[in-house]
């Protein structure tokens, strides 16, 4: 089946799913916004199946590739925000134990 | 049935005196006509219960001015009338005793649609989507991983874009006269499950664009089921 991919003017990619009834050509010409950078038509196979790193893909030659610097710049994002995310459940670890404490002299 | 012809006199009334034999035959061959148009199968019948009344095979009658598609009615108790042909599309309407009929239009234009308050004409198939209660578009789809395909079902849409995770834009084929028609939707992520709400994003007369996204996270959101259904005015 075919599809319609294009870059739009936000630097994301679109992908068109013509309906039953209307052909390739027809949804390119009416439903594909002017401002579309490089649409094209493509196979379906073209397009990863796996939207895991939907954020991430770019048009390429008659496929859609991953953008292997966007990528890279999630996974640096996804790291740091782990390394904080580890950061914050140390300290409140701590928080933990310090309110254990509270709660034996509150209760005396 | 054919009078009695030429043929059958006996004489040739122009160049001779008629007998009394002449004249009785002449008599007999009328009275025969006579019984033949009175047979009951093929002519006038009378018969001891009812009167068929004579049997007329009309062929040559002219009403004034007559075209074809016209046809004739009682203007009163006494006379006849000629309704010209209506034109292509009309039924014949009664208005009721002592009033003549006329040709009238059933089916509601797209105005007495768009109108909605008519209660004389009918609704046809092609123009039900010009009222304002009727949704102009609607359809379900899959919007997780590339399998949107051509939607599960679908009316008046002639593509799904998918624009990002939860993002997606909805093309019609029939525009919307304006951007001021209402979109509304629902959505459910299957596995989870996940409860979803779909947000009109962007109106345009050709499409519009939601985004779904998840009711707990609040984040955007690829669902299984994406139901998407617009009303408003079609141009």
């Amino acid at each position: 089946m075919k599809k319609i991919i294009y870059t739009r003017p936000d630097g994301g990619v679109s992908v068109v799913h013509p309906m039953g009834g209307y052909s390739i050509e027809e949804v390119l010409a009416k439903d594909v916004p002017p401002d579309a950078i490089n649409p094209q038509i493509v196979d379906e196979s073209d397009i990863p199946s796996d939207k895991e790193n939907r954020d991430c893909w770019k048009v390429g030659i008659g496929n859609i590739e991953i953008d292997a610097l966007k990528l890279q710049e999630k996974n640096d994002k996804k790291s740091q925000h782990e390394s904080k995310k580890s950061s914050l459940t140390s300290k409140l670890k701590i928080s933990s134990e310090d309110l254990t404490i509270l709660k034996e002299v509150i209760n005396g | 049935m054919a009078f009695p012809s030429d043929s059958a006199r006996t004489k040739d009334w122009g160049t001779e005196v008629l007998t009394d034999a002449d004249l009785e035959a002449q008599l007999d061959l009328l009275h025969n006509y006579f019984l033949a148009c009175l047979n009951s199968s093929t002519g006038h019948s009378h018969d001891g219960t009812s009167n068929q009344g004579p049997k007329i095979n009309i062929t040559n009658l002219t009403v004034s001015s007559q075209a074809q598609g016209d046809i004739i009615y009682a203007s009163s108790s006494s006379a006849w009338a000629r309704l010209g042909a209506g034109t292509s599309g009309q039924y014949l309407k009664t208005q009721g005793a002592g009033a003549n009929p006329t040709w009238a239009t059933l089916i509601a234009t797209q105005a007495e649609m768009e109108s909605a308050s008519s209660t004389t004409v009918c609704a046809s198939p092609g123009r039900t989507q010009y009222h304002p209660g009727v949704a102009k578009a609607w359809i379900i789809f899959d919007g997780t991983s590339g399998s949107i395909g051509t939607g599960a079902a679908s009316h008046n849409v002639s593509s799904v874009t998918d624009n990002g995770t939860g993002d997606y834009t909805i093309s019609f084929t029939t525009s919307f006269s304006s951007s001021n028609f209402c979109a509304v939707g629902s959505a459910y992520q299957g596995s989870g499950p996940v409860y979803c709400t779909v947000n009109p994003k962007t109106y345009a007369t050709g499409s519009v664009r939601v985004e779904v996204a998840d009711v707990v996270s609040d984040s955007l959101k690829d669902a299984t089921n994406v139901n998407v259904v617009c009303y408003g005015d079609q141009s």
